[in-house]
């Protein structure tokens, strides 16, 4: 029974994370129509400067996220004036964007090296709640984790759906022309969109970071696996997300409980070929909607 | 002028790819001048797919990196003719190509980008996953130095390799100049720029994109061979984040979808990156905000500038009696439909 409850801590853990990540990816896709390379790397800056402000101002570990999600949602702010809004209106933007992203990944790891250094930091636990399950103890950060994710990105949905901003996102990704004939601007949006997707990344950086370690080139893997995520849910579908994450997240445990962690990606990455053959427009969806 | 000039082009071209190393004598600089061929190789393999069919393949990376492993773990552990292996890494990245081209049966523009960057990405774990084959994060070392006859291309420094790259580099630029004006070159633009119009006409975008695709893997693959051979060490950099983004930055700065603008982006940013060599992370940020300065600035690249400087140019020898001729697009962009 153990090997369950630990599979089963281990995708909800897993699930958690990714899901922070691609509900980010997937609102600036459904709106932007890009998919943002950068997320990855914004995720490790996030996790630095929590880690900076936890050390500088010696304040509790969630007000120290806090401030840096606000200085996260500046720096999104920036990322979307410079390497977004730039590109997408011109011809072939979508591929313009890309290479901007890359290029921002790029920056902000070197960045990140210059700021903070080779040393490898790590963020405190998250509380010091334990619970044990079945067998399986969960407890620290790892249990914010499993809590947390949902929670937020519920908030986000309920934002989309009840809030008026919220309202202009959905108009705006349903019919883009329409909802700007009704006067709603589209880059007000798209900072929205950003800045919020940039947030949840932040979350996760902090919770990555304490969990395991900070490093530069600490985004790249929840990238990837988030990009596995979009392709089994389906890019721009909010619920679709939710339950890629969790699914990858179960793959991911239980190949690495019975394979081993380096067979794991690959399987995973097998997974996602087979789901873009068999159905490229995600598996939980049935809307196709041209890239 | 242009048929004198197209006539005149070639020679030239291979005149200044032999004189080169002649003029620069020094090891490093004939070091730079090897790299500048490699990345003019790997560099024009890519903007076949990326720029000139507008496919967002981002594999490529993982191409040149399954090229050099094949090469190393053939040079070290089986008795293979080292110059053989350069074709069969070719071919070995061919047959992976086949594999990252699967997603593209289905997928379009950006969902393709997403599929290629996770399977370039996914060649590290695999490599450090059969560590017994590839010798995991240790990488390959030891892989030996190719020679001519008793004559290592290592002598007098490293001018075998040079010349070696050279030809590589030269064969490559007339493949890539004869397949952009081939049919299927042209129908590959036409995918590009519309697709709908393009299949109607009754161009098939799989097995274009399919052609272009393999051909573009199997240079990077001998590339990444070529490379192997040159450092005698074959490890996971090489499918790391700071090539993407130099390659990237040479294609772009060059001028995607132009023949020979990736020429120039790699002989910039070897240059450049060599001259920040000491300066640590100050390099790749420096390659990057030139990505991105050229981006916001010279979408069109070096390329771009220099055909509208030739342009401006010949529209005042004209002198001002007769009627400028309509300057034609320097690579044909459309306007995309937004969707």
């Amino acid at each position: 029974m153990g090997g369950i409850s630990v599979i089963l801590t281990s995708t909800l853990v897993l699930g958690g994370l990714y899901l922070l990540m691609a509900a980010g990816l997937t609102l600036i896709w459904s709106n932007l129509r890009v998919f943002n390379f950068g997320h990855g790397a914004l995720l490790m800056f996030g996790a630095y400067l929590t880690w900076t402000v936890l050390d500088a101002t010696g304040l509790p570990l969630v007000v120290s996220l806090i401030g840096a999600i606000t200085v996260m949602a500046l720096i999104g702010a920036v990322y979307e004036f410079l390497l977004v809004s730039p590109f997408i209106r011109r011809p072939n933007g979508d591929m313009l964007v890309m290479v901007a992203t890359l290029a921002a990944t790029m920056l902000l790891q070197s960045g990140a090296q210059l700021i903070w250094g080779p040393q490898i930091r790590q963020l405190p636990q998250f509380g010091d709640t334990r619970v044990e399950i079945a067998g399986a103890v969960v407890q620290g950060t790892q249990l914010v984790t499993i809590v947390l994710a949902p929670l937020l990105v519920g908030l986000l949905a309920l934002v989309l759906k009840r809030s008026g901003i919220g309202l202009t996102v959905r108009a705006l990704e349903q019919n883009r022309e329409h909802a700007q004939l009704l006067g709603i601007a589209p880059r007000r949006v798209y900072l929205f969109v950003v800045m919020a997707a940039v947030a949840l990344a932040t979350v996760a950086g902090a919770l990555l970071g304490s969990m395991q370690f900070i490093s530069p080139g600490m985004g790249s893997d929840p990238l990837l696996r988030a990009f596995v995520v979009l392709a089994f849910g389906g890019a721009g579908s909010l619920a679709g997300t939710i339950a890629g994450a969790y699914a990858i997240g179960l793959l991911e445990a239980v190949t690495t409980y019975y394979f081993g962690l380096s067979w794991s990606p690959v399987l995973v990455f097998l997974a996602m070929i087979v789901i873009m053959l068999v159905k490229p427009e995600g598996l939980l969806r049935t809307r196709v909607r041209s890239a | 002028m242009p048929k004198l000039r197209g006539r005149l082009g070639w020679p030239a071209y291979a005149i200044v790819l032999v004189a080169l190393p002649l003029v620069f004598t020094d090891p490093h600089t004939r070091l730079l001048l090897i790299l500048i061929t490699m990345y003019g190789v790997l560099a024009l393999s890519w903007n076949l797919t990326l720029g000139f069919a507008g496919i967002f393949n981002f594999a490529q990376i993982g191409f040149f990196g399954i090229g050099a492993y094949t090469t190393g773990i053939l040079a070290t552990r089986t008795g293979v003719d080292l110059w053989l292996a350069i074709p069969i890494s070719g071919v070995s990245a061919m047959l992976a190509s086949l594999v990252a081209f699967l997603p593209v049966l289905r997928l379009r523009g950006i969902y393709v980008g997403l599929a290629t960057y996770v399977f370039s990405q996914l060649c590290i774990y695999l490599v450090l996953g059969q560590a017994g084959l590839t010798g995991g994060s240790n990488g390959i070392v030891g892989i030996p130095r190719l020679s001519l006859g008793d004559t290592s291309l290592r002598a007098d420094g490293r001018i075998g390799y040079y010349f070696l790259g050279a030809v590589l580099l030269f064969a490559v630029t007339v493949l890539v100049r004869v397949l952009t004006r081939s049919t299927l070159g042209m129908s590959l633009v036409a995918l590009r720029d519309n697709e709908p119009l393009a299949t109607s006409r009754g161009v098939s975008r799989v097995r274009q994109h399919l052609i272009v695709f393999v051909i573009g893997a199997g240079v990077a693959g001998v590339a990444g061979s070529f490379n192997a051979y040159l450092n005698g060490v074959v490890s996971t950099d090489i499918f790391g984040f700071g090539q993407l983004t130099l390659l990237l930055c040479m294609i772009f700065l060059g001028g995607s979808g132009s023949v020979y603008g990736p020429i120039a982006g790699a002989v910039v940013v070897t240059l450049v990156s060599d001259a920040l060599q000491d300066a640590g992370a100050w390099r790749d940020i420096v390659v990057a905000s030139l990505i991105l300065v050229v981006l916001w600035l010279a979408p069109k690249g070096l390329a771009g500038i220099a055909r509208s400087v030739l342009d401006s140019v010949r529209d005042r020898l004209r002198g001002p009696g007769e009627p400028a001729s309509p300057s034609v697009p320097a690579s044909s962009t459309t306007v995309k439909e937004t969707s």
